[in-house]
């Protein structure tokens, strides 16, 4: 096997220049510039390649433990894969936090996910989640942001007929049409220089029902990873592809042959797909007990949103926890909120899509997920019917009908991992588990010591009856 | 066998030895630790160096020469009483001096040396010190970057913690900057910029012009014991300034009195362009660096320039940080110069320096973005490689059917060849090649000794090597041997004898800055001194020694 500059350092691949430095003073001062010229020469071109490497990969946010070298050619360039990781069955983590009391509630608007807020979702800021969102705003009944990046996507948009284009599911006949047209979208992407690596873009390719369709086509995919190769994008637009994509993809960096003598490192990035068969059901397994009536005005519905309907379909999970939770809670407030599903929103199968459907399904037991929903419904007036209605549909999981304070015909649901109220001021109180309220504690408390004084009984008897 | 570290400067020169964990400041036979960088040749024909030397610059400067370092690897030559010397005879007499009293000092011979060397001396000027080395005797395996060295020093004193430096190194006569990044006692010169024509002397000489402007003096009218004078008395003020914040410079010239207030702001406002010198190598050391100035922990100043008030103000105002004041900034670089031997003889363990070649290096092709004929540089060596470098390069045939390469190595950062230094050429045969296809690889490899070696390997894997060693393309051979003997047959003064020369010099030049009525009583004073050396009574010479010498203190100060 070839030996490459992170061999000749004896480190894996890292961003960290810190590990870098260390690992090429230790072997600095065993090969002294002074005594062995020669092994000194390789190392020091191994530490400036490795600290170039660091310097343009560093502002990607790739961990360490993300990158694995493949593919060691005999010219000394190899690929490293980025894996992404699956962060969505990971532990839940609070949202939340006392400092919450503190700040008053934001006026609620569409793009607020009930207060799930951009500082308190891990690592995400308002503007990452402006980004992440702002391909809802090409869906009908949503205000637009107007900003300079969304103006120039809507453009492109509307230039290439994109909505027309991505808006229909495709029917089994015409999946092969459907493959070469989806592939020329993203082809007139991938031309454009300056749009090629925007999330939101990509996004709103992904998610369209046309393309979300297409998702257990290995074909399809395997097509689009040729095209990016070609593409010959950036690190930071194959991140950027790779990051919405509701698959499994991986981003791989090729370092086609470093030049060690100048320290020179060229990268080539593409992005593989993985496609992961999982257990939950798909859109026509889900819905095979309802009514066709129902099914279909539910797709029609759907269709005319033109709203994340793949998301909602696809039997794959979304790989990337804040994205899918994002979405979630997205399409969650729009039911609630957009006039266009004011009829669709009291139809039990609508909610059966949502809460059994791949998006939510993977993450119902999810404590962010959970606060969300509740902060949003406690934004609104649901009436009790609603709120059953979808009660019945989250299925297992615990969760309480709550009333409003203060207003008789308003309901919510809490979840048992959490209690949150708003305040009399509008503010969110959050109280996490264990300190619900303090009946439940008493209850606990109380069932307990009768248990155990039954068991104490038991026993008693028992040893009587030996007697 | 002793080691030392010498900073053979423009100005002044010192050696330092690294024992036992401490630099020690060797002292000459006159009981100080500078030398002064200058020669003269005494009326007999012996060989005045340092402060005798310096004193007889402004009392015989037909005899006498200083400031040569600035010339070193260039065919100049000076003339003094008669004979011929050129940059490299008068360094190694400077260095046989220094020698001599390290010799005497520490009671043990002295053959090695690491010698510092200002970062930005070119080629010739490296391989000129090294043959200044070689004709006095001394073996120097090493040069050391000026600024590289005074980072050693900062570093061997403050415990080599880790961070950026950028150590400024404002001599006498070069100017040299450096980004010097240490982490776990890897000492990695980043980048190095600077000047070799920048120093100290300018402040002299924009002084001088200055006071001749005012004084409605015409400068090249002066005769040369005039300016030398005139000179002394600018470097005189230009050190008073540091102190305080006005001087007074008053010259005796033509049996008149000359003279001229100077504050430092006036001070700024003459030496503007030197300045505006001082900011340009900052900016580009810290470029080639990939650093920016936030990235910098904190500034190392050495060279006695940047003893000026004025001159950190400068600094501090361009870079916005605080100079450390912990080194002292007239031994930094000796001091420096003497660890590195330590540790090039494993006396210190476990730091090392890694050290970059200061400029770019390649060889001149055809220029084919323009096809006018011309030719290009085609860089191999990108300055601020670390060292050793090894770099390999092809090239293709300029013409069909091509069956000779002529490879010339040139040394610069100027795309016109004939604006960089040419270092020499390779010839050699080929088979037959044609248009733009690959002729030949070219390998240069430039070693921590400064050895540059250049191997042309055909397609057809004939290599032909050049070493471009001590062999100056200025000097020859024969030139190099004519010097040995000749420095060889040259005698310096015995240090007994030389503390007295050392009086003479200084009264005959405490005369040439006098007015009439002291002229009388230094003449006379110096006529008994001088009847009493002939006469050779101990007594009264140790007697006429002390009178003298306390008229010239009342005088001067």
């Amino acid at each position: 096997m070839k030996e490459i500059f992170w061999d000749t350092l004896g480190i894996p691949p890292t961003t960290d220049t810190k590990k870098i430095r260390k690992a090429y003073s230790e072997l600095v001062k065993k090969h002294n510039p002074e005594d062995d010229e020669e092994a000194f020469r390789k190392i020091n071109q191994a530490y400036r390649a490795a600290m170039n490497f660091a310097r343009q990969i560093s502002a990607l946010n790739i961990n360490d433990e993300q990158m694995v070298i493949t593919n060691r050619r005999e010219d000394g360039s190899f690929q490293i894969h980025v894996k992404k990781e699956n962060e969505l069955l990971g532990a839940p983590s609070p949202v939340m936090t006392s400092e919450e009391e503190e700040n008053p509630a934001k006026e609620p608007s569409l793009f607020d996910f009930g207060d799930i807020d951009s500082s308190r979702v891990k690592g995400l800021t308002v503007q990452e989640i402006d980004e992440m969102t702002g391909y809802l705003s090409l869906a009908p009944g949503f205000p637009v942001p107007d900003s300079e990046k969304t103006r120039r996507i809507k453009k492109f948009i509307d230039d290439n007929d994109l909505i027309k284009r991505l808006s229909n599911l495709v029917k089994p006949e015409e999946t092969e049409e459907a493959i070469s047209n989806m592939l020329e979208v993203a082809k007139l992407i991938l031309d454009d220089e300056d749009l090629m690596g925007e999330r939101v873009l990509w996004q709103f390719y992904f998610f369209s029902p046309r393309v979300g369709s297409l998702a257990k086509s290995l074909e399809f995919y395997s097509k689009l990873e040729k095209l990016t190769d070609d593409a010959r994008l950036s690190v930071a637009d194959a991140y950027a592809i790779a990051e919405v994509c509701p698959l499994h993809p991986r981003v791989n960096v090729n370092v086609i042959k470093p030049n060690l003598t100048e320290g020179r490192i060229d990268f080539r990035t593409n992005v593989t797909f993985i496609y992961k068969e999982n257990k939950y059901p798909a859109f026509d397994e889900l819905m095979k007990d309802e009514n066709p009536e129902d099914v279909k005005e539910l797709i029609e519905f759907l269709q005319k949103i033109r709203l994340n309907l793949h998301a909602m379909l696809m039997p794959v999970v979304h790989p990337v926890k804040k994205y899918a939770l994002l979405d979630a809670l997205t399409i969650f407030n729009f039911i609630l909120r957009s006039p266009e599903c004011e009829k669709i929103r009291q139809k039990p199968i609508l909610w059966k899509l949502y809460f059994q459907g791949a998006l939510i399904k993977p993450m119902i037991s999810d404590h962010d997920l959970h606060v969300g929903l509740t902060k949003a419904m406690l934004d609104m007036d649901l009436s009790k019917d609603l709120v059953k209605i979808m009660k019945k549909q989250i299925g297992k999981e615990t969760c309480f009908i709550r009333q409003k304070m203060g207003n008789n015909n308003s309901y919510f649901i809490t979840f048992r991992d959490s209690e949150i109220r708003k305040d009399k001021n509008g503010k969110y109180v959050y109280i996490p588990y264990g300190q619900v309220t303090p009946w439940v504690q008493n209850f606990v408390s109380i069932a307990v010591f009768v248990l155990v004084l039954i068991m104490a009984i038991l026993m008693g008897m028992t040893l009587m009856q030996k007697n | 066998m002793a080691k030392i570290g010498i900073d053979l400067g423009t100005t002044n020169s010192l050696a330092v030895i690294y024992k036992e964990g401490k630099s020690e400041r060797i002292l000459n036979s006159l009981g100080s630790y500078i030398t002064p960088s200058a020669v003269s040749i005494d009326d007999d024909g012996q060989i005045l160096i340092g402060e005798a030397a310096k004193d007889r610059l402004i009392s015989h400067p037909d005899n006498s020469a200083s400031e040569f370092k600035r010339n070193m690897g260039l065919r100049t030559t000076v003339v003094l009483a008669g004979t011929s010397y050129t940059p490299e005879e008068l360094s190694s007499l400077i260095l046989k001096k220094i020698k001599a009293d390290c010799e005497a000092y520490l009671g043990e011979p002295v053959e090695e040396a690491i010698i510092s060397v200002p970062a930005y001396f070119d080629d010739n000027s490296r391989r000129a010190t090294r043959i200044a080395a070689d004709l006095s005797g001394l073996k120097v395996e090493r040069l050391i970057n000026e600024p590289s060295a005074a980072a050693l020093a900062y570093l061997n004193k403050n415990g080599y913690k880790d961070g950026t430096y950028l150590v400024i190194d404002f001599g006498g006569g070069t100017l040299d900057v450096s980004v010097v990044d240490v982490f776990d006692n890897i000492i990695e010169i980043l980048a190095v910029s600077g000047n070799n024509r920048l120093g100290g002397k300018d402040f002299n000489e924009a002084i001088v012009q200055d006071f001749c402007t005012k004084n409605g003096l015409d400068h090249e009218k002066l005769s040369s014991a005039e300016k030398a004078v005139v000179y002394r008395a600018a470097e005189r003020a230009k050190i008073e300034l540091s102190e305080i914040p006005m001087v007074m410079m008053e010259v005796p010239l033509d049996k008149k009195k000359y003279m001229l207030t100077l504050t430092n702001q006036e001070l700024i406002s003459i030496s503007r362009p030197i300045f505006e010198g001082i900011r340009d190598p900052v900016r580009k050391a810290i470029h080639d660096s990939r650093k920016t100035l936030e990235g910098i922990d904190s500034i190392i100043l050495v060279g006695g320039s940047c003893k000026m008030p004025t001159v950190r103000e400068f600094i501090r105002q361009i870079t916005g940080l605080e100079p450390v004041p912990s080194v002292n900034p007239d031994t930094a670089i000796a001091e420096g110069a003497a660890i590195y031997a330590a540790m090039k003889n494993k006396d210190l363990k476990d730091v090392v320096l890694t050290d970059i070649c200061p400029f770019t290096l390649g060889i001149a092709v055809n220029n084919d973005i323009l096809k006018d004929g011309s030719m290009m540089m085609s860089s191999i060596i990108p300055r601020n490689s670390t060292l050793p470098s090894s770099i390999t390069k092809p090239y293709n045939a300029a013409s069909n059917n091509q069956v000779r390469v002529k490879l010339h190595v040139y040394q610069g950062e100027n795309i016109h060849p004939e604006k960089n230094l040419y270092l020499g050429s390779i010839e050699m045969d080929c088979p037959p090649t044609r248009l733009n296809s690959k002729i030949c690889d070219v390998k240069m490899t430039y070693d921590i000794n400064g050895i540059l070696i250049v191997d042309a390997i055909t397609t057809d894997g004939n290599v032909v090597t050049k070493a471009f060693r001590s062999n100056s393309n200025v000097l020859s051979s024969e030139e190099i041997e004519k010097m040995r003997s000749k420095m060889e047959a040259s005698i310096l003064v015995s240090p007994e004898d030389e503390k007295y020369r050392v009086l003479i010099a200084r009264a005959e030049r405490v005369y040439e800055e006098s007015f009439a009525e002291q002229r009388m009583l230094i003449t006379n004073f110096l006529m008994v001194f001088r009847a009493n050396l002939e006469r050779r009574d101990p007594i009264k010479v140790k007697e006429s020694y002390k009178q003298l010498s306390d008229l010239l203190d009342k005088l001067e100060y």
